[in-house]
C-alpha cells in the first residue's frame, strides 16, 4: 500500500483507515483512479493498473495523470495518430472535469468500459471495468439473435411459400370440389330425368345412392338414401322373391329378374331390374349397380299380342275348316231336304231323314258360329242407332230372363249412330246377357247400359283402337265373376265353363268375331264373386241422322217376280256338290241356270251373256276373285249398262 | 252367298245368304232383294 499511497503525516488511526480502504479497494474487481484538480493521481488501485498493463511504478500519490495517458498513446493504445495529440486531446477533456463513459478496445481485445464523473472540489474519479466477457456474450448473443433472425425469416419465408403453396392447393381443391358437385348435380339431373330407377349399394346391403324414381314409385327421400330399406319399401313378400337375385349379385354374378311390386303412387307394377355387381382391382364385389324399368305396359303389350296371336290363329284354322264343312253340310241339308219334298214319300223314310236333317241344322248352326268368330260371316253392315237395337234385344231379353232377376237398360240420352249388322249386334247381345244370366243363378242383377266415350290415345290402345270418340255397350252382372285364367280364354271356340251339354263355348267366340270384323273392341272386366263388365266399343258414325243412303236403306218392294219363268241365273260355286243343289232349287223356282265354278268364269259370263237376270254367287272361293268381286263387277256393269 | 240382279235399271240385290238354305230361304231371300 505504500508504494500506491502518499501519506503525508499520516496519523495511526488514519493510517490504519487509509490502509483498510486500499485493501478494499484493491479487492474491488474494477479500476478506479481519482485525480485532483491538477490531474495529479490521488486514488487507484490494483485493477486499474491490471487493466491497463501500467507498470506498478507509474502510480503513486500525485503521479501526472498525463504519464498513464501518454504512456497508452505512445504504445498505441488509441489507435494510429500522433500520441502528443492523442494525449493532448484527452488531457484537455479531462481538465473540464465533465462527466463522462466511453468503451474502448484495447489493441489486445480487451474492452474497457471508462466512466469519469466530477467529485466536486476534489477533482475527477474514474471507474474502468473490464467488460470484455459482457461485450463477447453481448456480440454472441447479437450474432446469434441474428442468426436465428436469420433463420426465423428462412423458415418464415419457407413458411409463407409453403402457405401459398397451401392456399393454391386449397384453391385447387375448392375449385375442383365444386367442380365435383356440380359434375353431381348434372348426374343427378340425368339419372333423375331417365324413366328408370337407378340405385347402388354396397356390398351390406345397404344403399349409397337412389335417383328420384324411387321417391315416384315408392315415396322415398333421394338425399337420404342411407335410410333406405329394400326390405321396407318392397315389403315382406316381394324383398323374399327376389333376395335370391340380390345374392347371386352379391357373389358377383350379374343378373336380370322380373316381378310384382306395389307402388305408393302409382298401384301395381311390373318392374324389370338388372343387378350389376361392382368388383374391386382385387376382385372383390363391393357393392351393386341396381337398374329398375317399369315394364307393366311392356308385358300387357306383349300379353295383348299373344293374346291376338291367338286368337288369329285359331280364327284362320275354324274358319277354313269351317267354310270347308260348311259346304259339306249345304250339300248334305239340301240333298237330305229335296228328298223330304218328294211327295208321297214313304213315312218309313221320313223317320229316318228328319233326325238326319236336324243333325245338319245343329251342325250348320255350329258352323255358323265358327265363321263369326273367324270373322267370314258375312255382315248386313248399315248405320244404326245403338239405343234402338238395346230397345230391340231388350224387348226379346224380357221374355227370355226370368223375373228373379233385375234386368235394367241404360240407353244414352243421344243416338249413337254406328255402322254395324244389327243382326249380328243382337246376337253378340243374347249371348252376353245369357251368359250374364247363368253367372248370377238368375238372382242377381244385369244392366245394359249404352254410352258415348272418347279414348285417349293410352285407353284406345290397350284396345287396339285408334284414339277417338266410341259407342259403348256394355253388359254388366254382379254374378260369380271370372278368374285370370278363364279371361284369358273366354273368347276361344269351344271354350266353356258351362257344364258338358249346357254350353257350346261358340257364344263369346261369335261375339268376338262379329266386333273385330266391325272395327269394333271388347273390354272384359272381371272379379270372381265380384261380377263381369263386357263392353263393346263400336267407332261412332260421324253423322248426327240416320243416312237416306240406299245401300242402308231398309229393303224396298220386291221386284222379282215370285212366280212364272223367271229368265236367266248366274251361278257361281267352286264346290260340284253345291252346286248341283243349288241348280235344282233354282230350276225348280223357274230360273234357267248357267254356272261359274269361280271368280274368273262369272266375271267372263257377265261380260259375255245377255240377259242374266239373277247372280248368285259364293263369296269366298278359290282363287284372287270372290264373291264380292264377282258381285261389284256385276253391279258396275248394270250401272254401265242403264246409263247407256 | 249373294243374290243379284245385275241388269235393270236399279239393280236388286238380296241380302246374304247364310249356306247352308233351304229352297224356301232362297225364295224369301229374292222376294226381299232391295235395289
Amino acid at each position: 500500500m505504500d508504494e500506491y499511497v502518499q501519506h503525508h503525516h499520516p496519523l495511526p488511526e488514519e493510517s490504519q483507515r487509509c490502509e483498510a480502504l486500499q485493501a478494499a479497494l484493491d479487492l474491488i474487481d474494477q479500476g478506479i483512479t481519482l485525480v485532483d484538480k491538477d490531474l495529479k493521481l490521488v486514488v487507484w488501485n490494483r485493477c486499474f493498473l491490471r487493466l491497463f498493463d501500467f507498470p506498478p511504478e507509474m502510480a503513486y500519490s500525485g503521479a501526472p495523470f498525463e504519464s498513464f495517458i501518454r504512456y497508452n498513446a505512445l504504445r498505441g493504445e488509441y489507435g494510429p495518430g500522433d500520441p502528443q495529440q492523442q494525449t493532448a486531446e484527452r488531457v484537455a477533456m479531462a481538465r473540464s472535469f465533465a462527466e463522462y463513459e466511453l468503451e474502448r478496445t484495447r489493441p489486445n481485445g480487451t474492452v474497457l468500459s471508462v466512466r469519469g464523473m466530477a467529485v466536486p472540489g476534489r477533482g475527477l474519479i474514474t471507474f474502468y471495468s473490464d467488460v470484455t466477457e459482457a461485450r463477447h456474450r453481448e456480440a454472441l448473443i447479437r450474432e446469434q439473435n441474428a442468426l436465428l433472425e436469420a433463420r426465423v425469416a428462412e423458415r418464415t419465408a419457407e413458411l409463407l411459400q409453403t402457405n401459398a403453396h397451401l392456399r393454391q392447393a386449397l384453391e385447387h381443391n375448392e375449385a375442383i370440389a365444386l367442380s365435383l358437385v356440380r359434375s353431381e348435380g348434372r348426374m343427378r339431373l340425368i339419372t333423375d330425368s331417365i324413366p328408370a330407377l337407378l340405385a347402388y349399394f354396397g356390398h351390406d346391403r345397404h344403399y349409397h345412392y337412389v335417383n328420384r324414381g324411387y321417391r315416384d314409385w315408392f315415396g322415398i327421400d333421394p338425399s337420404q338414401p342411407e335410410s333406405i330399406k329394400a326390405r321396407a319399401f318392397l315389403g315382406e313378400d316381394t324383398y323374399s322373391r327376389i333376395r335370391p337375385y340380390v345374392m347371386q349379385a352379391i357373389r358377383g354374378n350379374a343378373v336380370t329378374f322380373e316381378y310384382e311390386v306395389q307402388t305408393v303412387h302409382r298401384g301395381l307394377r311390373v318392374a324389370r331390374t338388372s343387378l350389376i355387381p361392382e368388383t374391386s382391382p382385387q376382385g372383390e364385389v363391393v357393392g351393386c349397380f341396381e337398374l329398375t324399368f317399369d315394364v307393366t305396359d311392356e308385358r300387357l303389350a306383349h300379353d295383348r299380342m299373344a293374346q291376338a296371336q291367338k286368337m288369329e290363329a285359331l280364327g284362320l284354322l275354324t274358319g277354313g275348316l269351317a267354310h270347308d264343312f260348311n259346304n259339306i253340310l249345304a250339300v248334305v241339308q239340301g240333298n237330305l231336304t229335296a228328298l223330304a219334298e218328294i211327295p208321297a214319300l214313304s213315312p218309313y223314310l221320313n223317320d229316318y231323314l228328319k233326325p238326319a236333317l236336324d243333325a245338319a241344322l245343329r251342325g250348320s248352326h255350329l258352323i255358323r258360329g265358327l265363321l263369326s268368330f273367324a270373322r267370314k260371316h258375312p255382315l248386313s253392315s248399315r248405320i244404326e242407332d245403338l239405343n234402338l237395337c238395346l230397345a230391340r234385344t231388350a224387348t226379346l231379353l224380357r221374355g227370355v230372363l226370368p223375373d228373379s232377376l233385375s234386368f235394367v237398360t241404360e240407353p244414352w240420352p243421344q243416338p249413337l249412330l254406328v255402322r254395324l249388322d244389327p243382326n249380328q249386334l243382337q246376337d253378340a247381345l243374347l249371348n252376353l246377357a245369357l251368359n250374364a244370366r247363368d253367372a248370377t243363378g238368375g238372382k242377381g242383377r244385369i244392366t245394359i247400359r249404352c254410352s258415348m266415350v272418347t279414348l285417349g290415345p293410352e285407353a284406345a290402345a290397350k284396345l287396339d283402337l285408334a284414339a277417338g270418340q266410341y259407342a259403348r255397350i256394355s253388359v254388366e252382372d254382379d254374378g260369380c265373376g271370372m278368374d285370370q285364367l278363364t279371361m284369358d280364354r273366354v273368347f276361344e271356340p269351344f271354350f266353356s265353363t258351362k257344364a258338358l251339354g249346357q254350353g257350346s263355348g261358340m257364344g263369346m267366340a261369335m261375339v268376338y268375331g262379329f266386333v273385330q270384323q266391325s272395327a269394333g273392341a271388347i273390354e272384359l272386366r272381371s272379379q270372381v264373386e265380384q261380377g263381369t263388365t263386357v263392353s263393346i266399343f263400336f267407332p261412332l258414325h260421324g253423322r248426327a241422322t240416320l243416312p237416306a243412303d240406299p245401300v242402308d236403306a231398309p229393303p224396298l218392294v220386291p221386284e222379282i217376280p215370285s212366280e212364272g219363268l223367271r229368265g236367266l241365273a248366274l251361278l257361281v260355286e267352286d264346290d260340284p256338290g253345291l252346286r248341283q243343289l243349288l241348280r235344282r232349287e233354282l230350276l225348280d223356282i223357274g230360273f234357267s241356270v248357267i254356272e261359274a265354278e269361280n271368280g274368273a268364269e262369272a266375271l267372263d259370263l257377265i261380260d259375255h251373256t245377255q240377259g242374266i237376270e239373277l247372280l248368285l254367287s259364293d263369296v269366298v272361293m278359290p282363287g284372287s276373285i270372290d264373291g264380292l268381286k264377282v258381285v261389284a263387277h256385276a253391279r258396275a256393269r248394270a250401272r254401265s249398262r242403264a246409263s247407256c | 252367298m249373294s243374290a243379284f240382279v245385275p241388269n235393270r235399271a236399279v239393280a236388286a240385290e238380296v241380302p246374304f245368304l247364310q249356306k247352308p238354305f233351304s229352297r224356301a230361304e232362297l225364295q224369301l231371300a229374292l222376294s226381299s232383294a232391295r235395289s
